[in-house]
């Protein structure tokens, strides 16, 4: 009971926090603003973003288009709203499994030591190491592009933050009289290091993670860009942005790239700071 | 004014700037150190001891405000005239200020580990502080360096100058430390919690170097510490803090015979003091916790710990009270009355 | 000291030997048969010429015979044969390679003088208006592809202003320094950009760590100069962090060039490696990955050995 009531305090004490800081609520209401235009895109716009109206091909915003048409007359506007739902998704779930693998792998290594814990931080230190552009490139001529590559690409290729955060807790935290009393009441391992020592190390995880968001989102955007992301039938800020490769492009059709660049990196600022802010509240250690 | 005082401390506010706003961490300070005594700063850490005199020294971060009445240090020119220096109105990195350091006022800190610079060879460090205020060759320094770790009782100081920081034990350390505050032969030295973070028998040798340096040199020293039993062995006279205030103050006779202030009374039974304590007597502890300071604004800041609370201690300024000549306290016990009657 | 550089070097020896079994065995599991790439898709071709083909080019053998094949070539000097132009490997990467590492450490050199600088001030002047511009810096750093800021470095320096050449340093009027130094320009700036802002992170957050330590009170006590308490005392310790972050960060130069390499057409190794990923020309995608790797983690030993030099406890062997 009065656990629970420290617990809730703290959770409003941290909430309190966060609200206090400007940056991250400015983020906050970036990042929610674009996240609903994109999840209620049907509702918003009536053009779907692969009908190709030959009859407007290039226009410059206008009323009817408010972010133009591309080359091949498509509404930008909403190939951004749609394309965001995609990047968006691609972004979270990979973000998530990176995290769920580095927790766990993070978890095994910090708690048991020795020979696992050696052999695990040698494979991270390899994933590290790796140019993880070269990897994923690597990978997708493996697997083959597309949405669900893409996540898995990700996830395998991102963890390596979260493993090592997750490790050096678990290194500190399984030598506390708490997790000794654990072990002295029997408990089994993996009550152990999941029930007792991972809420306790969780938290830094959870503004890396969002702060992973933003940077898979970005890959996403690299990757599309130079043709290897998802294939251009489906539409991503990345896949957006690929049409503005040209030099006539950048030159004459300036809506093609500079407004879906804007979007997207306004959403990354906002997953940004959001991510700052959780990290200021969660994780003061770290920078 | 009084030509025996090296430095005197008027009225002194330091308080810093948070996300929760302006904190008050000292209140009010008044203090005299007399030239050639060891005065002991003590206190329960987090008492703004050591915020006092990073005050004096302007050692403090750009979030800290500090305001005084008069920080005045009497220096003393090689004839024997001494005058007054007003620490106040120099700023933290000016010129006047750094002619001060290490030159006439030098500082100890707490933790000999994280006190040098892990970098560079320990008689560079030293050298480095001789070299800032005096001009000669860097022979001649090193000379006077290897002349200072002998006086300090460091081994082989020839081949020891060359060593880094991590090739010394604890205690060596803060040898190390105390031939950087001393090098330059300065008139007032400041130790910082000097042997906290020593081993017991290391502890006593750092001290009794300390004793030493007052006693054959004539020097100055301003001991900060938590450690009662260090105070009764050393200091000459004593100030005692609490949240920020100087709850009492007195010669170490004066105090250790009538320790007036009710913290002072709790924080002397707290402390086992060797010979001072009576067979049987059991060692008492002080009930509560130090209060949060941004939590105390009014009354005194000892009265929810206090056993001899009363209801005026609670609001309102609590006067100081001359309850012997040169005996101060801080405390309402003593409103109209001296502390023998 | 000796005896700890050999240990690093000997280290990436059996790294390197992971790292061949893992290109060679993931690139060649693929289903992908590598034949099939190599006849065009309207020729029909029967098994046994097939089969006759596979031979020739000892891909009828056992996998782990064909890597120890392939590793004792490249052991001789022998990269093999790209199959879609029939060049040899070792010309292709002859070619792009120093082009990438132009880039790569035109940027590490902008990003660390840039970044570090930055970040130093930063921490000494907290809150002050050169913290807040390298804040600045920070987000958009972080928050901007970089191809998008390559984008608009370009429609600014390149379109608008016309002082600089969108890209493509192939031109043959590319021949002094000066001329080859103008194309370098955009692509490492903008390269830079994101690397800036990580640096200026770390280093700001490691000054201000090392400026509350307490040898910096120990040093100010002396009486010295603040110049010299900051370059001195606190730079030097600062440092030895942030030479951390390099090490962590240059494979995402050296891979990053990817997108910056497609922005500005710059003919390097990652133009190489997409071009063959997406015509699946396995040798030279294995050999440049291997290249890659070995070149990252050979850089990383150095900076390791770098960073020990500046640790007197690392450095006289007492750990």
């Amino acid at each position: 009971m009065e656990k629970k009531q420290i617990t809730s305090s703290l959770w409003k004490r941290n909430l309190r926090k966060f609200f206090n800081n400007k940056l991250a609520v400015l983020g906050l209401a970036i990042m929610l603003v674009i996240l609903f235009c994109c999840i209620a895109a049907p509702l918003i716009t009536d053009y779907l973003p692969n009908a190709i109206n030959l009859k407007e091909l290039t226009q410059a915003p206008q009323s009817g288009h408010l972010f133009g048409t591309d080359k091949q007359g498509r509404d930008v506007f909403s190939r951004v709203l749609y394309g965001g739902r995609t990047s968006i998704l691609i972004g979270v779930i990979s973000s998530l499994m990176g995290s769920f693998i580095g927790v766990a792998l993070g978890a095994i290594a910090g708690y048991f030591g020795g020979i696992i814990d050696a052999i695990l931080v040698r494979i991270s230190e390899i994933f590290s190491t790796f140019p993880q552009l070269i990897l994923i490139l690597v990978l997708v001529s493996i697997i083959g592009p597309g949405v669900f590559s893409l996540i898995v690409i990700f996830g395998v290729t991102g963890w390596m933050t979260t493993f090592r955060m997750i490790r050096t807790e678990f290194i500190t935290l399984r030598e506390e009289t708490y997790v000794q009393v654990a072990r002295a009441f029997g408990m089994s391992k993996r009550t152990i290091m999941f029930r007792e020592i991972l809420p306790n190390a969780f938290s830094p995880v959870i503004a890396a993670t969002t702060i992973n968001v933003a940077g898979f989102i970005l890959s996403e955007a690299g990757l599309s860009f130079i043709g290897l992301g998802v294939p251009s039938g489906t539409p991503t800020w990345g896949n957006i942005l690929n049409a503005a490769k040209g030099v006539d492009v950048i030159t004459n059709f300036w809506w093609l790239w500079l407004i879906p660049g804007i979007v997207l990196s306004l959403f990354i600022l906002g997953v940004n700071f959001v991510g700052d802010g959780l990290r200021d509240v969660l994780d003061p250690k770290q920078l | 004014m009084d030509e025996n005082i090296i430095l005197r401390v008027r009225k002194l506010n330091t308080s810093f700037k948070t996300e929760d706003g302006v904190i008050p961490i000292v209140k009010d300070v008044d203090f005299d150190v007399k030239r050639g005594t060891i005065l002991a700063v003590v206190g329960e850490s987090g008492c703004g001891k050591s915020v006092t005199m990073n005050s004096v020294c302007r050692l403090l971060g750009k979030n800290a405000q500090i305001e005084a009445e008069a920080i005045d240090y009497m220096q003393q020119e090689e004839d024997g005239s001494v005058h007054p220096v007003h620490m106040k109105d120099l700023t933290n990195t000016s010129k006047e200020m750094r002619a001060l350091r290490g030159k006439e006022i030098s500082m100890i800190f707490q933790d000999p580990m994280s006190s040098l610079n892990p970098v560079y060879k320990v008689g560079r460090q030293v050298m480095e502080a001789l070299l800032q205020h005096q001009k000669m060759s860097k022979q001649e320094a090193m000379a006077q360096v290897i002349e200072m770790f002998k006086k300090l009782g460091i081994p082989d100081p020839e081949n020891r100058v060359n060593n880094y920081p991590f090739e010394f034990s604890g205690g060596m350390k803060q040898r190390v430390v105390i031939a950087i505050a001393m090098i330059n032969n300065p008139q007032l030295l400041i130790a910082d919690e000097p042997t906290t973070a020593l081993d017991v028998t290391i502890q006593a040798q750092i001290m009794e170097l300390m004793v030493r340096l007052k006693e054959e040199q004539q020097k100055t020293i301003i001991l900060i510490t938590h450690n009662m039993g260090l105070v009764a062995e050393t200091a000459d006279e004593v100030a005692v803090m609490y949240m920020g205030r100087v709850v009492e103050s007195g010669t170490a006779d004066q105090i250790f015979a009538y320790p007036a202030h009710p913290y002072t009374d709790a924080l002397m039974r707290s402390v086992p003091v060797l010979g001072a304590m009576e067979d049987g007597k059991e060692l008492a502890t002080i009930p509560g916790q130090t209060p949060n300071p941004k939590d105390v604004t009014d009354g005194c800041e000892f009265a929810n710990r206090c056993d001899k609370c009363m209801d005026c201690c609670k609001t309102g300024l609590v006067g100081n009270h001359e309850v012997e000549p040169g005996h101060f306290v801080r405390c309402h016990l003593f409103d109209g009355k001296g502390v023998r009657s | 000291m000796g005896k700890f550089i050999l240990k690093k070097c000997l280290m990436i020896i059996p790294m390197l030997f992971i790292i061949s079994v893992l290109v060679f065995f993931a690139i060649r599991m693929t289903k992908a048969d590598p034949v099939s790439w190599l006849i065009p898709a309207d020729v029909v071709v029967s098994e046994e010429n097939m089969e006759a083909l596979r031979a020739r080019y000892g891909l009828d053998a056992p996998l782990y015979v064909q890597y120890f094949r392939w590793i004792g070539n490249i052991l001789r000097g022998d990269f093999g044969k790209s199959i879609v132009g029939g060049t040899s490997v070792a010309t292709i990467i002859a070619r792009s390679l120093p082009a990438t590492f132009e880039l790569a450490f035109g940027a590490l050199i902008i990003s660390s003088v840039i970044g570090i600088t930055l970040g130093v001030l930063s921490a000494i002047h907290q809150n002050g208006p050169v913290d807040y511009i390298g804040r600045f810096i920070a987000v958009l750093g972080t928050s901007m592809p970089q191809f998008f800021f390559g984008i608009i470095m370009i429609q600014i320096f390149a379109i608008k202003l016309g002082w600089l050449p969108i890209g493509g340093r192939t031109d043959p009027s590319v021949v002094t320094f000066w001329d080859r130094a103008k194309y370098l320009i955009l692509p490492t700036l903008t390269m830079s950009i994101a690397m800036i802002s990580t640096l200026l992170k770390y280093s700001r957050n490691s000054m201000l760590e090392v400026l509350n330590k307490d040898y910096i009170k120990t040093a100010r006590m002396k009486g010295i100069s603040e110049k010299r308490v900051y370059i001195t005392h606190a730079l030097r310790n600062a440092l030895r962090p942030v030479m951390v972050i390099i090490i962590f960060r240059l494979p995402l130069l050296i891979g990053g060039s990817v997108v910056i390499e497609s922005v500005f057409s710059w003919p390097g190794i990652s133009t190489q490696i997409v071009g063959a990923t997406t015509s699946g020309d396995y040798p030279v995608i294995m050999v440049t990955t291997l290249l890659i790797a070995a070149t990252i983690l050979v850089s990383s030993v150095l900076l390791d050995i770098i960073t020990a030099l500046l640790d007197p406890r690392v450095r006289l062997g007492k750990e």
